[in-house]
């Protein structure tokens, strides 16, 4: 236990050393909420990775592989094409977020449609879909403190300490604000991933060695859903789809566009990303197929990462534990942050201030609540189904944020009307099949609820695209708007800023 | 941040670059065509699928950043900053 809980807490002194040490006083509330947009391709990508690949992916995929099978590894295809559409992302989001200083996701919607509407429902879509998550990463980190506990530890005790300090932690999100949480990242990414996939191929080669081969994994883990199975032909397709576009719905993911110092940061970082995440999740979930028929495994498959570490002996299970801890806390962070600047910037401010102190202390204020909230109510919903339920339904709604976001960027037609209307009915329509259906909808071939709402979703979208007339006001604002884009590539490999009063200035939201 | 020309010029690599998208679509196409999902069941297919899907994505990012960086004719030079 003295080994575990010592691991912990010199893992988070290392982390608030750093944060102390590199501290800079913000210089605003953009400046709070960004970063002030300064980081380069390695701080982005330990900053995506961190807030990508949270300490789940340690507990409930590797344990849906150690369970399942080869299902799981749907987490290395979504992750993947997430990362290549965040190479096309990276210009306009990027090059609108600096110009018109946009600093959070549903700013940028808005700013798109010209509409407070679509900010604020996208902006409310995002906070709903947040909230079960924070709470439950709070409570999912239990697990690790009852493995470092080494038995000595009850599970409630666990999920209690779990919440101090990933609360603990928060301090610095609410002094630093997002140039905190990315630095963070740098710290936990480099335990998380680097010092996680080395600890993974000594895994890999201790399985292989002592005859947990390929040929050892249970029959039948070799096998996706197809025709004539109980989910359905379409389950796979879904997961990895709804995953891929539904990445960049998230607020926290989402703003890591607007914290990089250009697009060719962002660019490089994706190149920087893709070997990392791809060797790191392949790894991960083949230890967790090879461990399959590991005994004790097959009992409790979630905790297949700390039973296959105790081979090691306490030091590296703590250290597994340690690098579970780095990656969850990169995640609730990175939610925490952008749930408050969202608060803050979407929903209070209607006036910014000369120096935007009044933004910065209400996001400071967001910061506080949100922890505090969801601190209570990971306590108060220990046990409760219903916290998993709207946890999985919120995955199927945000992910209807998707065509208005998409369409949005690449796509001149969309309206305010269209971006309302489908986030509406996609919404609708996946939270009503998401209650009948909780796996998939049989008579559509197996798909999630997530990919029929985004069917209804787009339809209905490009049908209020066409329909529905522009103004020739709003046209020549979104025309002024793309107008930039065509030029940023040349500009962006010259690394040329645009010259004030050289550039056109579409009407903000 | 600066950034340094590359002797490549303008357009050279367009071919290139068309390669790089081709190699990227067709890791969309593979992770998600439902037909591959449904024809395996042995580990060495298995595996070859997963793997080699994930490496096909992979590479085709890389390749489409580096054609891009070489139709541009200019490298970031990396040093500064962070």
């Amino acid at each position: 236990m003295l080994i575990g809980y010592g691991a912990i807490a010199l893992f988070l002194a290392v982390v608030v050393v750093v944060l102390e040490r590199t501290r800079v006083r913000s210089s605003g509330f953009s400046d709070y909420t960004t970063g002030g947009r300064s980081f380069g391709p390695w701080f982005q990508t330990m900053s995506f990775l961190n807030t990508w690949l949270a300490g789940s992916v340690f507990i409930s995929f590797a344990g849906m592989v150690a369970g399942g099978g080869i299902i799981g590894y749907y987490l290395v295809f979504y992750s993947l094409l997430a990362l290549a559409l965040m190479f096309f992302m990276a210009k306009p989001v990027h090059v609108w977020g600096k110009r018109f200083d946009l600093r959070t996701q549903a700013e940028l919607l808005g700013f798109r449609y010209n509409s407070r509407a679509v900010r604020r429902t996208a902006g409310l879509i995002a906070l709903v879909a947040a909230f079960p998550w924070i709470v439950l990463g709070m409570q999912s980190l239990g697990l690790v403190f009852v493995h470092l506990g080494f038995g000595a530890t009850p599970a409630v005790v666990a999920i209690i300490l779990s919440i101090l300090v990933l609360s603990f932690r928060q301090i610095w999100t609410v002094r630093m604000g997002m140039r905190g949480v990315v630095i963070s990242d740098m710290v936990q990414g480099i335990v998380a991933y680097g010092v996680g996939l080395v600890v993974i191929v000594g895994l890999l080669v201790y399985l292989l060695v002592h005859g947990y081969g390929f040929d050892a994994v249970p029959e039948g883990y070799y096998l996706l859903p197809g025709p004539g199975s109980e989910a359905g032909p379409l389950y796979f397709f879904s997961l990895v789809f709804v995953g891929a576009i539904g990445g960049w719905c998230w607020p926290d993911v989402f703003v890591r566009l607007f914290t990089a110092r250009s697009t060719a940061a962002i660019q490089k970082s994706t190149v920087l990303s893709a070997p990392i995440l791809m060797a790191f999740s392949t790894g991960l979930c083949t230890v967790a197929l090879l461990a399959a028929s590991f005994p004790g495994v097959a009992e409790d498959p979630n905790s297949v990462w700390f039973t296959v570490a105790a081979v090691g002996g306490p030091v590296l299970v703590a250290l597994a534990g340690v690098i579970v801890l780095a990656a969850t806390m990169g995640n609730i962070d990175a939610l925490i942050q952008a749930s408050s600047a969202q608060l803050s910037n979407d929903f209070t401010r209607t006036v910014p201030d000369a120096q935007s102190q009044g933004e910065t202390r209400m996001a400071k204020i967001g910061t506080v609540i949100i922890t505090v909230a969801a601190a209570v109510c990971a306590l108060i919903w220990l046990e409760a189904p219903a916290l998993y339920m709207l946890a999985i339904v919120s995955y199927a709604g945000i992910v209807q944020l998707g065509p208005t976001l998409y369409f949005g960027l690449f796509w001149k037609r969309g309206n305010a009307v269209a971006a309302v209307a489908s986030m509406l009915a996609g919404i609708g329509t996946a939270g009503v099949l998401q209650v009948i259906y909780p796996t998939s909808v049989p008579w559509l071939g197996g798909v999630t609820s997530g990919v029929a709402g985004l069917l209804v979703n787009t339809a209905v979208y490009i049908a209020c695209a066409y329909l529905v007339p522009t103004g020739t006001e709003e046209r020549r604002r979104v025309d002024a708007l793309f107008a930039p884009l065509a030029t940023a590539a040349h500009r962006q490999a010259q690394d040329v800023e645009p010259v004030p009063g050289q550039e056109l200035d579409p009407v903000r939201s | 941040m600066t950034t340094q020309p590359s002797p490549a010029p303008s357009g050279v690599s367009r071919p290139g670059r068309s390669v790089a998208f081709f190699v990227l679509a067709a890791g969309f196409v593979a992770a998600l065509l439902p037909v591959f999902h449904w024809s395996l069941g042995a580990a060495a297919t298995a595996m070859t699928y997963l793997i080699g899907t994930a490496a096909l994505i992979t590479v085709g990012i890389i390749a489409v950043y580096l054609s891009g960086r070489t139709a541009e004719g200019t490298v970031e030079a990396e040093g500064a900053g962070q």
